[in-house]
């Protein structure tokens, strides 16, 4: 199954749909200037992406390429199966690992993974945290291998993207309705509706539904006013609530509003200097205690972390047998922990079979290639694991599907794709019909991420 | 706001724990978490709990997840001062004292099981090079009850007592190169030991009640985990095991899980260190004054 990768050649993909019109048709001009107008497009409605560039974030239009990825029907069912058993499992165990710690006194997952986790959080421990739900929204990023669907991540904490999802598929509405006429694709338009109704169902208290964000210079400050502005919610910062164990309201001249539902776009640990990072500036003190006896509702809960945890990834497969009884249904790579000295010398002396990914990373950060690192990087992961082995985990290098995508003359190049699946947790999992399409920024990179620079393409289910 | 319990047969003791913050601009939004209410233990039976705070304050109690009682204290209106003042009172049954021993663990089991949470490295107690010197220094074996009875017993021949000398803030490894330190020091340079030989090992916090009326301490003691579940007492400041007037108040990794108090506040400057005031008394069982007065609280408690 992991097959590893001599060198990055451009490659037609494995297997795989490629039915676009204009992806078979010699059409390289009506490529080129259909991938200009959805440029522009993106830039006029302004859909960024924050980017580092020297220690500043700056906001600039995701880049996006107009031929989207296809997904047959049949597949699309057998994965909106697969996703819900997977989210479902992760929530069991996330109550779990917050109440009886039953799987870890089963011998199934050491406990250390959890007590020694970065993401758990002593201060969630209380009701709250016992409840189904504690995911709201997931992110799952998947890949193609060899026409077979692999999960590579989880995101639980503060899964982001749906809102390019859904521009992706305006901006070809708007440019190309031709295309989607012929095609119709599964809509996406029932995402907002859907996490509206999955916050209410998580309390029907008198109050203020309302999205926390971390403010303008977040990297998805476009996605937190976009969500907010399609679910008729108001966006708001730490500085506009003030909490209390009673409770949490939003500050008005005119007094207090009492806030019920708080969709956040933080990351866990900064929601609260006395839950999570005492450093925290952009926390609101004591929003713990009022979620964990049920006075507020923060999507996601704030324990997520504990599950989309790199290290216990591994064990997602027996967690799903666990708490379901089921054998799971989606594949993942081999995740290697790095903590025994005979294992990372092992793994270490094959350097360019693997790719090291920090546990606790995000937006691909931090994560080292091994056939392209250099000798810097190299050394650095070395450096890093024998200060601390427990932070990264090894997975062998998988050759993952390549999608076409226009290039600079309008003919195909073929790019590295994963997709990132959204599911919406209501009483039963809601899977968007769709997802993100991440999409490497050149032929020859394997990062997809939008912080590495990566672009996004719509994703079709024929229906 | 005060909880009430049933009065114990033992020796009653009052137990008043007073702290002032001082601001030097006025505070408001106040949240704290506090954790001052006694645990109640074999021979350690908790009276009654009140805690007092001014300004006037919304409070509420939780569980936190090491089971210690965790007061939500919150004061909105502007203050330059904040001043909590715990009185609990509690009976105390002195027991025959049996020496007891802790059964070690079987290290392939010990990661497998949620205890493991107390032998892994936590926010003030990383694993340090030196503690694995120290314990090669003092003959320290692992799994070996002996040992740790030994090393508190021996530790304050290395480290000087030395009020003073070390902050609330310094770090383990400030107090291995410095050898001085106080009793939060040294329970946490034993934890260090104790996680390294092999043990879980927590962090108490609570009171020394005195044999004799005098000004009580807070205090600072190690709970060694035992493979049957239970845990034992030591005490590294006093050399010796722990006993019932060892009156715990919360457990946690090290110091960073049971501050007294742990808060937050709007201001336009920083606040300054606490003034800390401990008063433990044995209580009169024929002092009818006193009584009446107490009784006078639970009266208004449940009004």
């Amino acid at each position: 199954m992991a097959q590893v990768l001599p060198d990055a050649t451009v490659m037609p993909p494995i297997g795989g749909g490629i039915q676009t019109p204009l992806a078979t048709a010699a059409a390289a001009a009506q490529r080129r200037r259909l991938a200009d107008e959805t440029a522009a497009w993106f830039a006029r409605n302004e859909v960024h992406f924050g980017v580092s560039v020297a220690g500043e974030v700056v906001q600039r239009p995701i880049p996006y390429d107009p031929l989207p990825r296809i997904v047959d029907s049949a597949e699309w069912t057998w994965l909106e199966r697969a996703l819900a058993q997977r989210v479902k499992a992760l929530d069991e165990f996330i109550r779990d690992a917050y109440g009886e710690a039953r799987v870890l006194r089963a011998g199934l997952v050491p406990p250390a993974l959890v007590y020694g986790s970065a993401a758990w959080f002593r201060s969630c421990r209380g009701p709250a945290a016992l409840r189904p739900g504690q995911v709201c929204i997931a992110g799952i990023d998947l890949v193609r291998v060899g026409g077979r669907w692999l999960v590579l991540e989880d995101n639980l904490r503060v899964p982001s993207g749906a809102s390019y999802a859904l521009a992706s598929r305006r901006a070809l509405a708007d440019l190309a309705p031709e295309m989607l006429a012929d095609q119709r694709p599964r809509g996406l338009g029932d995402y907002p509706r859907r996490l509206l109704a999955a916050l209410q169902q998580r309390s029907s208290a008198e109050g203020l539904t309302v999205l926390l964000s971390p403010g303008p210079a977040n990297a998805a400050h476009y996605e937190h006013c976009e969500l907010a502005r399609l679910m008729g919610i108001p966006v708001v910062t730490a500085a506009d609530l003030v909490a209390s164990h009673r409770g949490c309201w939003l500050r008005r001249e005119s007094g207090n509003v009492p806030v019920a539902r708080i969709y956040h776009r933080y990351s866990p640990e900064y929601l609260d200097p006395l839950g999570g990072r005492d450093d925290s500036l952009i926390g609101i003190p004591f929003l713990f205690a009022a979620w964990r006896q049920g006075k507020v509702v923060l999507a996601n809960a704030p324990t997520c972390g504990v599950a989309d945890d790199k290290r216990l990834f591994p064990y997602v497969p027996s967690l799903i047998q666990y708490y379901l009884g089921e054998q799971p249904m989606l594949e993942q790579p081999l995740t290697i922990g790095l903590e025994n000295l005979n294992r990372r010398r092992e793994v270490l002396a094959r350097f360019d079979d693997f790719v090291f990914k920090p546990v606790n990373g995000s937006g691909g950060k931090g994560i080292v290639f091994g056939p392209v690192a250099n000798g810097e990087e190299r050394a650095a992961v070395s450096a890093a694991l024998d200060e601390a082995p427990q932070t990264m985990v090894a997975q062998p290098l998988l050759e993952i599907e390549r999608l076409p995508c226009v290039a600079k003359a309008g003919e195909l190049e073929w790019r590295r794709c994963d997709l990132r699946a959204f599911v919406v947790v209501d009483v039963d999992p809601w899977v968007m019909p769709g997802g993100l399409t991440r999409v490497a920024p050149g032929t020859d990179q394997w990062l997809v991420n939008s912080s590495a620079g990566g672009g996004v393409k719509d994703t079709w289910v024929e229906s | 706001m005060a909880s009430t319990f049933p009065i114990g047969t033992g020796q009653q003791y009052e137990i008043v724990h007073d702290s002032i913050h001082h601001y030097e601009r006025d505070a408001t939004r106040s949240r704290n978490e506090v954790r001052l209410q006694p645990l109640p233990r074999k021979g350690i039976q908790l009276d009654s709990f009140r805690l007092e705070v001014t300004p006037a304050a919304e409070m509420d109690v939780q569980v936190d997840h090491f089971g210690n009682p965790t007061w939500l204290v919150s004061a909105e209106a502007p203050h330059s001062e904040l001043r909590v003042t715990a009185r609990s009172q509690v009976s105390i049954e002195t027991g025959n004292g049996a020496r007891r021993t802790a059964i070690p663990w079987d290290p392939d089991v010990l990661v497998r099981t949620p205890e493991v949470e107390f032998q892994l490295p936590s926010p003030r107690i990383p694993e340090l090079p030196a503690i694995k010197a120290l314990a090669r220094e003092m003959g320290l074996k692992d799994g070996e009850w002996d040992s740790l009875v030994r090393a508190n017993r021996d530790l304050r021949l290395d480290f000087k007592y030395l009020p003073g000398s070390t902050e609330v803030s310094s770090t383990l490894q400030e107090i291995l190169d410095r050898r001085v330190g106080v009793c939060q020091d040294f329970a946490h340079v034993l934890i260090a030991l104790a996680r390294h030989l092999g043990w879980p090992a927590r962090y108490v916090s609570g009171y020394l009640v005195p044999e004799a009326e005098s000004e009580g301490n807070s205090h600072a003691w190690v709970e060694i985990g035992s493979a049957d579940g239970s845990w034992l007492g030591l005490d590294p400041t006093h050399k010796s095991e722990t006993r019932e007037w060892h009156v715990a108040v919360a457990v946690g990794r090290d110091y960073s899980d049971v501050s007294p108090l742990r808060g937050v506040f709007v201001s336009e400057a920083a606040g300054a260190p606490p003034e800390v005031s401990v008063k433990i008394a044995a209580v009169d069982p024929f002092d009818l004054r006193r009584q009446l007065h107490t009784a006078r609280h639970d009266l208004q408690d449940q009004q």
